[in-house]
């Protein structure tokens, strides 16, 4: 690519940003812009659901880049853009004014936005919220500063820091989730069941197999009505469930798309000069010979930074273990590769002492790890997968085993059949 | 230049091969490293945010943080993955028959 082209990343969040650093980096000389839909530079969601909910932060410390890095990068950052239509005939993109951006290759780093429950209000008045961004997280605080109860709809990751950080702020917390237990569709009954412990002794309701029907908003407080008739009430509604890819502007502009961007290991979409990274691609994994479409800042990263290379002609495919991590309730949570269609589940160490990992195999093989408190486990789980090492479940198990021997067991040689 | 000046030591024994001990000094905490025979001391704090390279995971010379996958090469102090960006404060070792010696 010749110096005098130009780059266009669309979504300026950590994708978007490290996207950028990395053209810079490889030493692309050419124009570089990047539309933001919010006003804020590209910024670190990972706090907003921790300490953010219970303090103001310092913007410097949230940002990816400082905002000077843009200038001295010659890159050019159009935030409070949002882009509405891609043109790949003439390959442009346009924003809600109607102002058109020409590019020679365009990043669609347009990441996902919160599912909302019905009864979601886009209003500072609401007392049903959602949290995916800054302004989410500004609202939600001052929400919570003055609630006394609050009602979390969902038990994944988000729903359990936001619960958490009630917790902290004296709260009482109610957890509502529609499976049978807290993650036990990524996780498994084994863990699920674990954590539901571990969040009822730490004074969470936690109520399971709750399908919502109706949440309203009544006076001072929020009423949620379930199929069953089951009804509760609370200052706030956090709604913790889940998020969806932004990938309408793609769609609309005739790439392919399926749960997110379609693209292959380079991060190519559909059309050679379009390129998607961070959560809202769904990336061809080689390790596992299917797509994927991992919501995790490591991914977001980590994709991004080898996606740029691409697009100046690198040609390497990307693959990455999926990997994430949590804090909440003073606990370390990780969570290495991923459980689906695991037949054995081995469990290392005592819950009870806040100190354990649980192993997910799949024909004598990790395929993924879930650890509390417990990142070396998870570090050794990472290699175990990407090496195909077979192991021993009794071994795995047994709290003598030192685990990184088992890395060294078959020199690293996979096993494929 | 001055003789380097002892600041921390850690037990001999202590040392396991393949993992690292976290000793308090005067410069903030420092994590030693037994690596293949050699005795490797750096910063035990993260330069990404707060947490210990003590408890990181040792792979050959590069130790992985383990609070985001962050990666240094503890010979150079160099960090050599995201979100590390910032090198390693880097400190000088002796040893004698019982102790590893962290010097400045
Ligand atoms: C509250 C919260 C806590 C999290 N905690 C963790 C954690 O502990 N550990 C972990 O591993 N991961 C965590 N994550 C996930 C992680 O933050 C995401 O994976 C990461 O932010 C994805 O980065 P991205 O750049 O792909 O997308 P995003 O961060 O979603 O950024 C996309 C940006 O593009 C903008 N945009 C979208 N469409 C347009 C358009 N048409 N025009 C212009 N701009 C547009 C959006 O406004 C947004 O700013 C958390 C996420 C959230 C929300
Ligand atoms: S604290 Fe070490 S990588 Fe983040």
């Amino acid at each position: 690519m010749s110096a005098g082209e130009v780059i266009a990343i669309v979504g300026a969040g950590l994708a978007g940003a490290r996207a950028a650093e990395s053209l810079r980096g490889q030493g692309f000389t050419g124009s570089i812009v990047m539309f933001g839909e919010e006003p804020t530079a590209p910024y670190h969601r990972p706090p907003l659901s921790k300490s953010v909910l219970t303090e103001e932060p310092d913007l410097a410390t949230l940002l990816v880049h400082p905002e000077s890095w843009y200038r001295d990068h010659d890159v050019e950052l159009r935030l409070g853009c949002r882009i509405t239509g891609v043109d790949l005939h003439d390959r442009c993109v346009q924003d809600a004014r109607g102002n058109r951006f020409p590019f020679g290759k365009l990043i669609l780093t347009t990441g996902a936005a919160a599912r909302g429950l019905d009864g979601c209000r886009d209003d500072p008045e609401s007392r049903v919220l959602v949290l995916r961004t800054l302004a989410d997280a500004s609202r939600l605080r001052a929400r919570l500063a003055t609630a006394r109860s609050v009602l979390v709809v969902g038990g994944g990751f988000i729903g359990a820091e936001v619960a958490s950080g009630a917790v902290g702020l004296g709260c009482s917390v109610t957890m509502l989730e529609a499976a049978e237990g807290p993650f036990s569709r990524s996780l498994g009954t084994v863990t699920s069941k674990i954590l539901a412990d571990f969040y009822r002794g730490l004074g969470v309701d936690v109520v399971t197999s709750v399908h919502v029907t109706s949440v309203r908003e009544s006076g001072a407080g929020v009423a949620v009505t379930a199929e069953d008739g089951r009804r509760w009430e609370a200052d706030l509604v956090v709604a913790g469930v889940g998020a969806v890819p932004a990938d309408h502007l793609a769609a609309d502009g005739g790439l392919a798309t399926g749960n997110g961007v379609l693209v292959d290991a380079r991060g190519c979409t559909s059309v050679p000069f379009v390129f998607a990274a961070g959560d809202v691609a769904n990336r061809f994994e080689p390790a596992l010979g299917r797509h994927i479409r991992p919501e995790h800042w490591q991914n977001a990263q980590n994709h991004a930074v080898a996606v740029a290379r691409n697009v100046l002609g690198a040609d390497q495919p990307f693959s990455e273990v999926p990997w994430f991590w949590s804090d909440q309730f003073s606990v370390n949570l990780q969570m290495v590769g991923s459980s689906q269609g695991a037949d054995d589940v081995v469990l290392r160490g005592a819950p009870d002492d806040r100190r354990f990992s649980v192993f997910y195999l799949s024909r004598s093989r990790v395929v993924a790890a879930f650890s509390m408190n417990n990142a070396r486990d998870i570090a050794v789980a990472k290699r175990l997968i990407g090496r195909r090492t077979v192991v021993d479940a009794a071994t795995l198990a047994h709290e003598g085993t030192d685990l990184k021997s088992l890395l060294s067991q078959d020199g690293g040689k996979s096993h494929d059949q | 230049m001055s003789a380097p000046k002892e600041i921390a030591r850690c037990p001999l024994a202590e040392l396991r091969s393949g993992e690292g001990v976290r000793v308090p000094s005067e410069a903030g905490p420092v994590a030693v490293f037994l690596v293949d025979g050699e005795v490797l001391a750096v910063q035990d704090t993260c330069t990404h945010e707060d947490a210990s390279l003590a408890d990181g995971f040792l792979e050959g010379h590069v130790i992985e943080c383990p609070l985001h996958g962050g990666q240094f090469d503890l010979r150079s102090g160099a960090a050599v993955c995201l979100p590390a960006q910032h090198p390693l404060r880097r400190f000088g070792t002796r040893s004698d028959s019982e102790f590893v010696y962290v010097t400045a």
